[in-house]
This record gives structure tokens, C-alpha cells and sequence, in this order.
């Protein structure tokens, strides 16, 4: 039950992150970022935005979480929960946000997603768990640009 | 668009750079053994002065400038999936510069997430 709750906090605090940054962060106006005034600008209007905080705040929990449950858990059991990020983060940009997401582009985050689980099950084949308590190996958390 | 491919490229990259340089600093450092408050502050001590995790974290940090330069201008519905270019990277790294074996199943992965990436990018960023 405890396993549970820690996935589905993960998984919910990973896709809310992301929604939050982008939500926040189309709100400012980016200028043109090869100016370094503007640049400057962006920054403080980022580092102010309350999305923005909630979405790296939210981000961090996730990470943190993603830590503790490849610590209980074996990565193939996590993994597949982790990569579902993919889609819905799409899914909730789809709804939320009112993003545009033709087939095409849900096909694509399918596949993405695929990939993303071959790599993961092939490293966890790789490195098994070292106790028969079910454990963690290594991998990268499928947080911020990863 | 270009702009947009530019960013990920470079984000890829950093990304990358930054995994394998923690990687390697923390091999130096050394393992996280103990939770002992003065073993701990030890431990910290060597990987703040560990020039490898200096520069990985610079890396992550412009990683992370990057992302959120690319959430502003492009759909989070993009962004998210497209930063799992990562894999086919570390992979071709893996193969060609570290000269290690990399087997069918991460070939395969990979040729799936670049497929899968250009046909999110059809729908415009």
C-alpha cells in the first residue's frame, strides 16, 4: 500500500512539475534571449513566477520519491510506472493546457515511451537485483530532460 | 523550429556531459557507505572539491536553463518526450567513444525513440 502511494505521488508530482513550469513559463515573455538585458529579465520574471516554483518544487518531491522507491522496489516494477510520464504529460497538456496533439504525435509519444522501457528493462536485465528483497539498481530518474 | 532543435541538441549534450562527469566524480569520491554525520561531511568535502562534479553540475545547471528556455517557447506535449534523445546519445557515447558492447535490444530502443521524436515534431513545436 505504502509502495503504492509513493508511485502514484511520483508519477503525479512529475507530470503536475511539468504542467506547472510550462503553464508558468508561457505566461512570460521570453524577449529575445540573445540579449543579455533580456536574458536578466526572463530570469527574474522566471524565478518569480509562483508556477514555476510550484514546478521545480514539484519536480524535486518527484526526484526524491523516484529515490526512495528504487530503493524498495525492482526497477522493472518502476520503471514501467516512470515512463508513463510520457504520455501523460501529453494526455494532461492535451486537457489542460489545450495543447494541440494531433495522432501523429500521440503515436510518437507511444513509441518514446517504448524505447524509453527497452532501455530500462535491458540496463535492469543487465544489473539484477543484488538481494531477494526486491531492490534497486541504477538508472536515470525520467525527470527534467531525463 | 531550427532554434527549437538547436536547444535540444545543445540540452542533449549537457545532459549527457553531466551524467557521465557524475559518474566519474562520484566513482572518486567514493561510496556513500555510512550515514554518519561526520563521514557524511567528509564525503561531501572530497566531491566539493572533485573537479568532475564541478563541472557536472555546471552541466546539469545549463541542462536545466535549457529546458525551461524550451518549455517557453515550445509545447510541454514535445519538450518532455524529445528530451528522451538522452538515450540514443548515451548510447552512440557508449558505443563509439567508451568502445563498449551495446547490445541489439538498445539499437533497437534507440532507432524507436528517434522515430518517435520526429513524429512528434511533425505536429509543430
Amino acid at each position: 500500500m505504502k509502495n503504492t502511494i509513493i508511485l502514484g505521488l511520483l508519477v503525479v508530482l512529475q507530470v503536475l512539475g511539468y504542467i506547472a513550469l510550462s503553464h508558468g513559463l508561457h505566461q512570460i515573455d521570453a524577449g529575445n534571449l540573445v540579449n543579455p538585458l533580456d536574458m536578466f529579465a526572463f530570469g527574474v520574471q522566471v524565478f518569480a513566477s509562483p508556477w514555476v516554483l510550484l514546478g521545480v518544487l514539484s519536480l524535486i518531491v518527484s526526484l526524491l520519491l523516484y529515490l526512495v522507491a528504487i530503493s524498495r522496489l525492482d526497477l522493472s516494477y518502476v520503471l514501467p510506472i516512470v515512463a508513463s510520464n510520457y504520455v501523460l504529460t501529453t494526455l494532461v497538456g492535451w486537457l489542460v493546457l489545450d495543447e494541440r496533439v494531433s495522432p501523429t504525435r500521440w503515436v510518437g509519444t507511444l513509441l518514446v515511451t517504448a524505447g524509453v522501457l527497452m532501455v530500462g528493462f535491458s540496463n535492469s536485465a543487465k544489473n539484477p537485483p543484488r538481494s531477494p528483497r526486491p531492490s534497486g539498481s541504477s538508472a536515470r530518474h525520467k525527470g527534467m530532460g531525463s | 523550429m531550427i532554434h527549437t532543435w538547436l536547444l535540444l541538441l545543445v540540452l542533449v549534450l549537457a545532459d549527457c556531459a553531466g551524467t557521465l562527469l557524475f559518474t566519474r566524480g562520484m566513482k572518486q569520491v567514493g561510496e556513500v557507505s555510512t550515514l554518519r554525520p561526520q563521514a557524511l561531511l567528509k564525503l561531501a568535502s572530497r566531491a566539493v572539491a572533485n573537479s568532475s562534479l564541478r563541472l557536472g553540475v555546471f552541466c546539469m545547471t545549463i541542462m536545466f536553463f535549457l529546458f525551461i528556455t524550451l518549455l517557453s517557447s515550445a509545447d510541454v506535449s514535445f519538450v518532455v518526450p524529445a528530451t528522451a534523445l538522452t538515450e540514443p546519445v548515451n548510447m552512440l557515447g557508449t558505443r563509439y567513444i567508451l568502445q563498449e558492447h551495446v547490445p541489439a535490444v538498445r539499437w533497437l530502443s534507440s532507432v524507436l525513440i528517434c522515430i518517435g521524436i520526429y513524429l512528434i515534431s511533425l505536429n509543430g513545436v
